[in-house]
């Protein structure tokens, strides 16, 4: 069966390869059909988040909390349990750790523990919230989906009241909260850039992930779980707690993606719409197949599409929403298992007739 | 007599590599009734499952009529004359038996159904073969015998002429197969063909024109049954002349491990599975369960185990009730268990080897490494040893489940369970479907579990050689009870335990005596 096992694993990247192609091909010819200058839209679209150090950054600024909503999602994704509530929680994550870094401002906290206080209450958050969809599905049998959601939009609403009600700020003409001390805030590693300090928290909460994921008893629980519940039952694993566990580490991630992206790059909070930052998580962890190792490239890819589209939509005529065609198509070919998989099936059929010639 | 059927030189592979058949030959003429014979996992099943339309295939042709047939589905099949009584009935219970046969094709005009031509037409195609089946009563007041003559009857309302039977006597009474036997003739004489598929080859001698043989996929023969015998038919089929036969020590039965007392399990459709069922077994000893499937044996295991939750009774492990505990607190008790179904129960497909070998131990203290990571390089040698010692062939601890063959993927599961460390095995059909060596080392293992460790094992198997072999004492289940207790189970013939476990025979209480 070795065979079989190759064929699988270099079909498997020969897929995704093939689902960006087509992806980016369908984008190029709408782009030629669209635009009036279809070769600088598509540059600007291709390599325009390399050409200049600005534009590079901005590309980390969607990087950095991709990660940690991509590692959030891949505990959820993996658990096989579709809880969306990492949407709500970033931007009430976002909403209160500027509540608390206002109102903490004139403390005269040292830097780095002003910050990590702060990226404690997005966790907080996250797991107070996040844990309320979990609880409902595993104690009572309540689906989760639907919970997740109708929250996500309590948890927006809730966030604009506390902004109009809290933390609203006179001095502007538009509703924002008061500015965020810069004591606060997460050190920029280029000057003028979005790239800031919050990549080490990224890439340290990516690591630690991983780590649960394959060198903890839980993480073994949760694949196996995701895998056959049916099969964890009868092996006696604590499924419960276990589900439960997993939906609220994703939320925490989440949260501390929301604490992250508003220390990072924003001066107030001022979300009043769903940020789409939670739902990305979820497209981060199909792309890296709920692995987490290979989040940061999930992360990566999509910061990039989504930094091109944004560039596309200033020096061109295209709109960036076109960018979402792409993202579907490429979401709907990766997940898709049975994309491709006739052409898989015959070189495995030819691999074993092959195999089985010998034995007559 | 014309031929209606030829599956030429079939190919099946499944989409993990496995080739489940291998240029399978067979030939089904008018008006005869062909059995397939062959081994569990011989690949009888993919080829009914490739001529019903429920699976594709990768090589060869199947033509009906002589002509090339291209059978996309079961649908497709069925308007091509071709009808198959599963073994698990596809029936709607709280509907009568007119309107299960006539489902999909009811008579009537626009939206209206017309009940009475509905129950015309079965009774008509009812009456012609003396199916003897009543129209108008309801499928959930009926028996297995009538249920499954109401398949039958689906498949000739629609106009069958290739009829698949899948192990059909494996549910009937000894009465209602003779029954069966006297319809199944009828039918042949109307000019339909029949495939039966069988294991028991007392059946195919009695009933059968022609006989083909499957062996790990392939064709071993055709034949007519007048050269054929069931000593002969067997070896063909195992290719060998014995049956498996192991060797093993009296046993030393000591302290009691499992003790049950008036167990009783309703299922959820408030049907008793288990009903007033005792026994207990002791260190050291091997306590087989016989019976027809569906009498209550998987329950009794399930209960045990703790998948499924108890009625009334109790059960104990070494002296302490397993009542009111989950599975992960009874297997700490010192249970192990092979369930029934692997590919549900007993793996996660997708995961690899060791994974699924960790499962119910990875929270083990040994395993523990600063307090909250586990020690992977222990981890490691430990599965690397179980997959040397159970000799699962795989490319390494790391290979999806789901890539290995189903006697590989069987040891995987038994190399978990009997290295938990358990006082208690249930062993639930654990040879069912796969190759014959796996099959020796299981039993093999489970034989030597007891004598050399005093492990307690319970086997429940449909497999009689199995129990035969292996079990000290055996007891057969019935309708949920205990009907038969052997203390001996080497002195007993497959054709008594037979008796007993279609109800022929039973036991009184007294006959059956201690059950422990």
């Amino acid at each position: 069966m070795k065979e079989t096992r190759k064929i699988e694993f270099g079909f498997e990247i020969f897929r995704i390869v093939v689902a960006l192609a087509i992806a980016y091909g369908i984008a190029l010819l709408c782009i030629m059909l669209i635009s009036e200058d279809p070769f600088q839209a598509v540059y600007m679209f291709a390599v325009g988040p390399f050409t200049s150090v600005r534009r590079f950054g901005q590309l980390f600024g969607k990087f950095i909390p991709y990660l940690l909503t991509g590692a959030g999602m891949c505990f959820v994704y993996a658990s096989n349990r579709f809880n969306l509530i990492g949407e709500g929680v970033y931007l009430m994550s976002g909403c209160l750790v500027t509540y608390a870094a206002v109102n903490m401002g004139d403390m005269g906290l040292p830097h780095l523990v002003f910050v990590l206080l702060l990226i404690l209450v997005g966790a907080l958050t996250g797991a107070v919230f996040g844990s309320v969809p979990a609880v409902l599905r595993e104690k009572m049998g309540i689906n989760e989906t639907v919970v997740s959601i109708m929250m996500n939009y309590a948890l927006l609403y809730l966030a604009t009241y506390l902004v109009k009600t809290k933390m609203y700020d006179n001095s502007i003409t538009y509703m924002a909260s008061k500015q965020i001390p810069e004591d606060a805030k997460l050190t920029a590693l280029i000057s003028k850039t979005q790239l800031h300090g919050g990549i080490f928290i990224g890439l340290i909460a990516v690591g630690i992930t991983a780590l649960i994921f394959y060198r903890t008893a839980l993480g073994y629980d949760i694949r196996i779980c995701g895998a056959n519940p049916k099969f964890a039952k009868a092996s006696g694993i604590n499924m419960t707690a276990t589900l439960i566990l997993a939906q609220v580490m994703g939320a925490v991630l989440a949260g501390i993606g929301g604490a992250v992206d508003i220390l990072g790059i924003y001066d107030r909070y001022m979300w009043t719409a769903l940020t789409n930052m939670g739902f990305d998580g979820l497209i981060v962890a199909v792309l890296s197949k709920k692995n987490p190792i290979f989040v940061p490239l999930g992360a990566f890819l999509l910061a990039y599409m989504r930094t091109g589209a944004s560039i596309l939509n200033y020096t061109s005529d295209i709109p960036i929403e076109f960018v979402d065609i792409m993202q579907a198509i490429i979401i709907l070919l990766i997940a898709a298992e049975h994309f491709m998989g006739r052409y898989k099936e015959k070189l495995i059929f030819k691999a074993s007739r092959k195999k089985n010639e010998g034995v007559a | 007599m014309a031929e209606v059927l030829r599956m030429q030189d079939i190919v099946k592979i499944y989409s993990n590599g496995f080739m489940a058949n291998k240029d399978v030959n067979l030939v089904v003429n008018e008006g005869e009734i062909h059995a397939l014979v062959g081994e569990n996992g011989a690949g009888k099943t993919t080829l009914m499952k490739i001529l019903f339309g429920m699976e594709d295939f990768q090589g060869g042709r199947v033509l009906l009529d002589g002509a090339d047939a291209n059978i996309s589905s079961p649908l497709d099949a069925i308007a091509k004359g071709i009808g198959m009584v599963h073994q698990h009935f596809m029936q709607v219970p709280s509907l009568t038996v007119a309107e299960n046969v006539t489902l999909g094709i009811e008579p009537g005009r626009g939206m209206a159904f017309d009940k009475k031509e509905a129950i015309a037409i079965t009774q008509e195609i009812s009456d012609k073969y003396q199916l003897k089946v009543n129209a108008n009563e309801k499928i959930a007041d009926l028996g297995v015998g009538l249920r499954q003559k109401v398949e039958i009857l689906k498949a000739l309302v629609r106009k069958c002429r290739i009829l698949i039977l899948d192990e059909p006597t494996a549910v009937l009474t000894p009465q209602e197969t003779q029954e069966l036997f006297v319809q199944l003739k009828a039918l042949k004489k109307g000019g339909i063909a029949i495939i039966f598929i069988s294991h028991k080859l007392e059946e195919v001698m009695e009933l059968c024109d022609r006989v083909t043989v499957l062996r790990a996929g392939r064709t071993v023969g055709t034949d007519v049954i007048e050269n054929l015998n069931p000593a002969k038919i067997s070896r063909m089929m195992v290719g060998r002349d014995v049956i498996l036969e192991i060797e093993k020590e009296l046993a030393k039965p000591t302290d009691l491990v499992l003790e049950i007392d008036a167990l009783q399990y309703k299922n959820a459709e408030n049907v008793m599975m288990v009903d007033g069922v005792s026994f207990g077994i002791r260190r050291g000893e091997i306590v087989g369960i016989a019976g027809v499937e569906g009498n209550g044996q998987n329950q009794v295991a399930e209960l045990i185990s703790g998948m499924l939750q108890i009625s009334s009774g109790d059960i104990r492990i070494c002296g302490k009730s397993v009542r009111g505990k989950n599975v992960r607190e009874i297997r700490k008790m010192g249970m192990a268990y092979i369930s029934e179904d692997r590919m549900v129960y007993g793996c996660a497909a997708n995961l690899p080897i060791r994974e699924n070998i960790m499962a119910d131990r990875i929270h083990s203290k040994e395993y523990r490494k600063f307090g909250f990571l586990i020690d992977t390089k222990k981890i490691n040698q430990d599965i690397d040893k179980l997959i040397e010692d159970f000799e699962v062939s795989c490319d390494d601890r790391t290979q999806p489940v789901r890539m290995l063959s189903g006697g590989n993927i069987q040891k995987v599961i038994v190399a978990r369970e009997f290295s938990s460390g358990a006082h208690l095995i249930l062993a639930n059909q654990p040879t069912r479907g796969i190759d014959v060596g796996t099959t020796e080392m299981i039993r093999k293992t489970l034989v030597k579990k007891s004598r050399e460790e005093g492990v307690a094992v319970l086997l429940v198997s449909s497999d009689l050689n199995e129990v035969l072999e292996v079990s000290d004492r055996l007891l057969v289940m019935k309708d949920g009870k205990i009907v038969a207790h052997f203390k001996d189970a080497s002195t007993v013939s497959e054709e008594l335990l037979g008796e007993y476990m279609l109800g022929v025979k039973t036991m009184t209480p007294e006959e059956m005596g201690e059950l422990v």
